[in-house]
């Protein structure tokens, strides 16, 4: 098992940047995500760490030993790609124990037929073909093992590919996007599956992903990449709930957070529309700042109410809880709320009402897009919102 | 109405189309028909001023026979088939790694080589005739097997066929052979043979089809007759009867193409999918 250190990693692809100093420190054992939109440089990153592509500058540290020298089969890693590139004319079992073939044997007992009579060769293979059964039954695949890839499914060949990854026990299982070849369902099933195989194996975990969901459901820390840069690097819970970047706090969550702009006030205040939040920044008077609401920091009042005025535009019942996009007035996007069903005001789209924006639980972002840490503001134009209880009340008014 | 005329125009076009391909297919085959026809008939067949498809008078067994006895034909079949596999071995042994770097591998000059296979393929294959052929004579190899052989163990067209296959297959197979713990040489002969077998099999029948059918060269090399490869042999037999008896030449003829025509026939599928696959159709 081993730690995977990385080093202000950088990757030029002709003058384009592709990865800009990314550091990263994995610990023995520890299953990290790296997720980030398309193209941010998740997949050159990985195969960086494989040793597939040489980086321009830093260092990579797998197990305490610097590997920049070593070559991919030197560093005791396996990598499940995307499209599983399983080779196509081997069959299952052929594919799972060529890993194992090409480091237990040497080259004469590989060779067709003289390497048959060497000594020893029958053991090996024996030896091989046991060890690859095994995992197949583990992957419930060994009813495949004859079978061609070509002649499997999409999941299959998923549980294929992570078996030819598993058979060699390695310190790092590198895996990019696994599972987006697969359907909505096999996704979630496949996602416990490999979070089950990491506590079983207590291997390190790299997985690439742009499926925020397979991000937080799966990871013990989450890498947040954008643009060849990691913005935050925390567990499922802090990406969520305390962003440190306006991109992060973007990308992470679904529906997509609410950002409005906002102003600081003399005492250091924030408003949005011309109303004090309750909470307070350290920058000077006028500097305008984005203010960011999860969609169950925004409440519904009736008309009238609230920090803001606005039209129900479309509603989305999801079952467990229902999402209301509104039009407020003065904001250029629509802002969404979360509202339990059972709490629901009972508007239908077209009625007016009024948008609650709870500033406790709002999150404010410089003009670089880093995260200000917000104080309570001394001075405020909703007292009430400090008394405890108080926004229970106008919540649920 | 619209629909019955429209349909009558096509189907005039559709035969009209078919009239001129079929013209030229029988233009095309038309020599073969005769070297057939020639085969099975007596010599007063031959010359008599009517043309007739079939004889009156079957001779086939006449002719074939003296085909194969006048001169060696088997022999000229064996080292014809010998030498083409040989060729192709080699071509293949590389071809195969070469097209691999081409395709793959980042080096520097990769650009510069691969514009250099293209202006080799540029290059007629009897430019060179003159100094191979003295360079052989220095080392003393002329009228071998060898001396055949050597000049065509690197195909330029080979590499380039190859190359434009690999270009296809997906970079991580090979980053999972290179993470599996093979070497360069292994993925080449493991990864890369046994999923180009489709193209490998379209360029080993042009390039056997080459081999077998070539003259220029083995007429300059060779001078004994039993090295001869086919084309070369039917020269010697032409030799041998002073151009008159046409029914074994031309059953000598029949002899050495019918194995390219059946290998053909049986491939054509494969053959036809190879190029679909390197894009080349
Ligand atoms: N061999 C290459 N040559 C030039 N540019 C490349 C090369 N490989 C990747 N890139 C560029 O580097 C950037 C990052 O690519 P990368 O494949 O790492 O993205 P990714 O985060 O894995 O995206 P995705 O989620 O779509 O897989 C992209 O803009 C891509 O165009
Ligand atoms: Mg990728």
């Amino acid at each position: 098992m081993a730690s995977v250190s990385l080093r202000g990693i950088e990757k030029l692809f002709g003058s384009t940047r592709v990865l800009n100093g990314v550091s990263l420190d994995i610990a023995d054992g520890e299953f990290v995500s790296l997720v980030g939109p398309s193209g941010c440089g998740k997949t050159t990153l990985l195969r960086i760490l494989a040793g597939l592509e040489a980086q321009d500058a830093g260092d990579v540290f797998i197990g305490g030993r610097p590997v920049d020298d070593l070559p991919p089969k030197g560093r005791d890693i396996a990598m499940v790609f995307q499209s599983y590139a399983l080779y196509p004319y081997m069959t299952v079992a052929e594919n799972m124990a060529l890993p194992l073939v090409m480091r237990r044997t040497s080259f004469a007992q590989r060779l067709p037929v003289i390497g048959r009579m060497m000594p020893g060769t029958g053991r090996t293979i024996r030896g091989i073909s046991d060890e690859v059964s095994a995992v197949a039954e583990s992957l419930a695949i060994d009813h495949l093992l004859a079978r061609k890839p070509g002649q499997l499914s999409g999941g299959q060949r998923q549980r294929v590919a992570l078996g030819r990854a598993m058979v060699r026990r390695p310190a790092v299982f590198l895996m990019d996007e696994p599972l987006s070849n697969l359907d909505a369902k096999l996704r979630v099933q496949a996602r416990t599956e490999i979070a089950q195989l990491h506590r079983r194996l207590g291997a390190t975990f790299v997985y690439v992903t742009h499926d925020q969901a397979e991000a937080l459901t799966m990871s013990d820390r989450v890498a947040v990449m954008m643009d060849g840069e990691l913005l935050q690097v925390a567990p499922p819970q802090d990406v969520y709930a305390d962003p440190q970047h306006v991109k992060v706090a973007e990308f992470i969550g679904t529906p997509q957070i609410n950002l409005v702009p906002g102003r600081v006030r003399a005492d250091g205040g924030v408003e949005v529309l011309g109303m004090a939040l309750g909470i307070g920044v350290s920058l000077p008077e006028g500097s305008t700042v984005s203010v960011g609401f999860r969609a169950e920091a925004v409440g519904m009042t009736a008309e009238g109410g609230g920090h803001c005025s606005a039209l129900v535009q479309h509603i989305e019942h999801l079952g467990s809880e229902m999402l209301f996009h509104l039009g407020a007035n003065g904001l250029e996007r629509t802002v969404i709320a979360r509202i339990h069903p059972a709490r629901s005001p009972g508007a239908r789209p077209g009625d007016s009402i009024g948008i609650e924006l709870h500033g406790q639980r709002a999150f404010v972002f410089g003009k670089d897009g880093r995260r200000i840490p917000a104080l309570p503001s001394a001075t405020t134009h909703a007292p009430r919102l400090f008394e405890p209880g108080a926004m229970l009340r106008t919540a649920s008014a | 109405m619209r629909t019955a005329r429209t349909s009558l125009r096509s189907r005039i076009y559709s035969v009209l189309r078919h009239a001129i391909l079929l013209t030229g297919g029988v233009v095309m085959l038309f020599p073969f028909i005769v070297m057939v026809s020639t085969s099975l008939k007596p010599p007063s067949e031959i010359f008599s001023p009517t043309f007739t498809l079939l004889p009156q008078e079957w001779y086939a067994i006449e002719n074939f026979r003296e085909a194969f006895t006048r001169v060696p034909l088997a022999r000229f079949i064996l080292n014809g088939l010998l030498v083409g596999a040989t060729i192709f071995l080699f071509q293949a042994l590389f071809a195969l790694p070469c097209a691999y770097a081409l395709a793959k591998l980042r080096f520097a000059g990769r650009q510069m080589t691969f514009v250099l296979v293209i202006l080799a393929l540029l290059i007629p294959p009897q430019v060179p005739a003159i100094p191979l052929y003295i360079g052989m004579w220095q080392l003393g190899i002329l009228d071998t097997y060898a001396a055949i052989i050597l000049p065509s163990t690197i195909s330029v067209f080979g590499i380039f066929l190859m190359r434009q296959f690999f270009l296809q297959i997906p970079d991580d197979l090979i980053h999972a052979a290179r993470i599996d713990g093979l070497s360069e040489f292994a993925i080449v002969w493991r990864i890369m043979l046994p999923t180009a077998i489709p193209a490998l099999t379209a360029f080993a029948i042009l390039s056997f089809v080459w081999n077998w059918n070539d003259f220029f060269w083995p007429l300059i090399v060779i001078q004994s007759e039993h090295l001869a490869t086919p084309p070369l042999g039917i020269v010697f037999f032409d030799n041998a009867e002073a151009g008159t008896n046409y029914g074994p030449l031309m059953a000598g003829a029949v002899a050495i193409t019918a194995p390219l025509v059946i290998a053909f026939l049986v491939a054509q599928r494969r053959f036809l999918e190879g190029f679909a696959m390197t894009g080349l159709r």
